[in-house]
């Protein structure tokens, strides 16, 4: 159990650079989750902490010990990986047991501690089966019980819960973070899935082709984003392009028919263009013009189950407002609403 | 492994019929040796006569039952080393590079393509020159050689296609390559390595223009006892002895397709099916 220390990761395959000057730390006992969109270099990154990949430049620090030059045999680290990778002709038993085996612990000890794990992944009773006899969510638990047993010093999930549907996969959510703070691990969690990462983690590292986009708690990153793409990628912002303008006392950024009330912002003057990022759930709508408001026209509306979603036209830019489900029910298409952003939450950057 | 679908489609008639008169071709040979070696004619006349006097004569003459034991643990030997051999090249040629992954295996496709007459001369030729001439070290490598591609191509495509995570778990959790490769890799390739073993062998066993030329002077493996046997006139004791052979291999055919079979389905990724 100790910290994780990145430092200036490097790698490139051939002449494609997929992993660009990456530094960053997790605490210990955290998890930071790793987020990014399909071949942003998540696995890569997670591979090279594993030593199975070695970066160009950089180091990887657990604890005191510099692990850049230690082999992957020798680094007592737990790794998951996306497709769980179990040894498919072991049984549940010996694919948990392998790690024991292999530090030749005493067979009794092994049988105590399995058991362990295995009521500690909640697996009780499937100790003899095949592991290709399990459904996805079994195999999944038994590769983080293979992970945790052999104690290591930290552990890396990659994409773990990509190939389960959607119910096994909160659950297992829920699992595995109950087991991390359990055990108490330092854990690197990857995945693409914003909403996962959200629920999941003690601090987010958003990636961009490569890069750190923005390092930080999930809500943090979500309510204050530093850049349009970490808005986007977390929560899906509606993007409007407007003139930042400031009048009767207050900052306001302003387009074709419409004008919200902003924060200031620090490095921005008044009457530059700047991407206005709405997110649809933080809208207030209304029936009556407001102060700061602008009218629109729905569209379409689309039930999605707990909130609907309102496609409205604001003067010919298409945005998306979300609303509970019961508040749907007063709009019809065609209708005009009024809405009004919290200039608190609302965020803009620069075009270039 | 082929698995047919439970839920496939029946042949219509058309291909039913088509399908019996190509099993009809391609078994009734074996048939007529089987039955010919039960039936009392020398000459294979009718009407049919149970009779058991060539197989009591076939384990009279102590020829046939040597040459066959011959060619059995010779080809039991060959094979082996054609397995491990197989193993040795696909591990090395997995970790290299994509230019050798593609050329390596073509090239090991030559001695596939090359008729095994031409090659038994060319070996002939170059183990002269070697100065081991006809000799059971010749005899051994020209089989070897015969039979390698089969097992190692086999082999290959099982290392190559093969999920390649369990390994680096077993990395992972501490383990040296040496552990790795018996753990791990072994138990996922065995099957293949078992039909490349069982392919040899059965090529090896039948390899007669190899043979023929290679083999030392004074030794007869069975096909090479069978030829001569021939050409001195007919004796239905080979029949006997053919008959027994399929047997033999019918069972073993039979077993290791229902290992492999089990083997494939443990070692397959079919995490879905059940
Ligand atoms: N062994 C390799 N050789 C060449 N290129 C590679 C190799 N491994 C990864 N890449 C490239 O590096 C980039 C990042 O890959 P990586 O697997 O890290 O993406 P990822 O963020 O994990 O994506 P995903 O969410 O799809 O798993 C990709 O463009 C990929 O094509
Ligand atoms: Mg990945």
């Amino acid at each position: 159990m100790s910290e994780i220390k990145i430092q200036n990761i490097s790698k490139s395959f051939g002449s494609a650079c997929v992993l660009n000057d990456i530094s960053f730390e997790v605490k210990n006992g955290h998890l930071l989750s790793l987020l990014g969109p399909s071949g942003c270099g998540k696995t890569t990154l997670l591979r090279i902490i594993a030593g199975l990949e070695y970066a160009d430049e950089g180091s990887v620090f657990v604890g005191e010990r510099d692990l850049t030059p230690v082999p992957v045999e020798k680094r007592n680290i737990g790794v998951v990986f996306q497709n769980y990778a179990l040894i498919p002709h072991m049984t549940v038993f010996n694919n948990i047991a392998y790690g024991l085996k292999i530090r030749k612990v005493k067979p009794d000890i092994i049988r105590k501690k399995v058991q362990e794990y295995i009521s500690l992944v909640g697996l009780e009773g499937m100790t003899d089966r095949k592991v290709t006899q399990l459904s996805g969510g079994q195999q999944q638990r038994v590769a983080l019980a293979r992970a945790l047993i052999i104690e290591p010093d930290i552990l890396l999930l990659d994409e773990p819960l990509s190939a389960l549907d959607r119910k096994i996969r909160a659950e297992m959510q829920y699992e595995i973070r109950r087991i991390q703070q359990q055990v108490g691990i330092t854990t690197v969690f990857v995945t693409h899935d914003q909403e996962e990462a959200l629920t999941m983690s003690d601090e987010i590292l958003l990636m961009h082709n490569g890069r750190i986009e923005q390092l930080s708690t999930p809500k943090d990153i979500y309510n204050h984003p530093v850049s349009l793409y970490a808005s986007d990628f977390l929560g899906k912002a509606n993007t409007l392009v407007g003139i930042l303008e400031f009048r009767d006392n207050g900052w306001f950024v302003s387009g074709d028919g419409w004008s919200f009330q902003v924060c200031p912002q620090e490095g921005f003057t008044a009457g530059e263009q700047v991407y206005l990022a709405i997110r649809g759930e933080q809208v207030a709508i209304s029936s009556e013009p407001t102060d700061n408001s602008a009218a629109c026209t729905i569209k379409n509306i689309i039930f999605t189950g707990e909130i609907c979603r309102l496609m409205v036209d604001l003067q010919g830019t298409a945005m998306t407002v979300s609303c509970i489900n019961v508040l749907a029910d007063c709009f019809q298409i065609g209708q005009t609403i009024h809405i009004r952003v919290d200039p608190n939450i609302t965020h803009y950057f620069k075009t270039s | 492994m082929k698995k047919r679908k439970k839920g496939a489609r029946g042949f219509n008639s058309v291909m039913i019929v088509w399908l019996c008169a190509t099993l009809f071709i391609l078994l009734f040979p074996i048939f007529a040796i089987i039955l010919m070696s039960f039936n009392t004619s020398k000459y294979g006349a009718l009407p049919f006569e149970f009779t058991l006097k060539w197989y009591k004569q076939l384990f009279q003459s102590a020829d046939l039952l040597s040459a066959t034991g011959y060619s059995l643990w010779f080809s039991i030997l060959v094979s082996t080393s054609a397995a491990v051999l197989g193993i040795m090249a696909s591990m090395a040629l997995r970790r290299m590079s994509r230019k050798w992954n593609k050329a390596f295996p073509t090239l090991m496709n030559v001695p596939v393509i090359i008729p095994w007459l031409v090659q038994a001369v060319a070996l002939l030729l170059l183990f002269n020159l070697l100065g081991i001439g006809k000799s059971f070290a010749s005899l051994y490598f020209g089989c070897l050689v015969a039979v390698m591609p089969h097992s190692f191509l086999i082999t290959y495509s099982r290392i190559m296609t093969m999920d390649k995570y369990p390994e680096e778990a077993g990395r992972t959790l501490g383990a040296t390559s040496m552990r790795i490769f018996l753990d791990i890799t072994l138990p996922m390739v065995f099957p293949a390595v078992l039909s490349g073993w069982l392919m040899s062998f059965v090529l090896c066993f039948n390899c007669f223009s190899i043979q023929y030329y290679l083999a030392p002077f004074g030794t007869y493996t069975l096909p090479m006892l069978i030829y001569t046997m021939i050409r001195a006139g007919y004796n239905p004791d080979i029949n006997a002895i053919a008959t027994i052979l399929t047997i033999v291999i019918a069972i073993v055919i039979f077993i290791m397709n229902k290992i492999g079979f089990d083997v494939g389905q443990l070692v397959g990724q079919g995490h879905k099916e059940k």
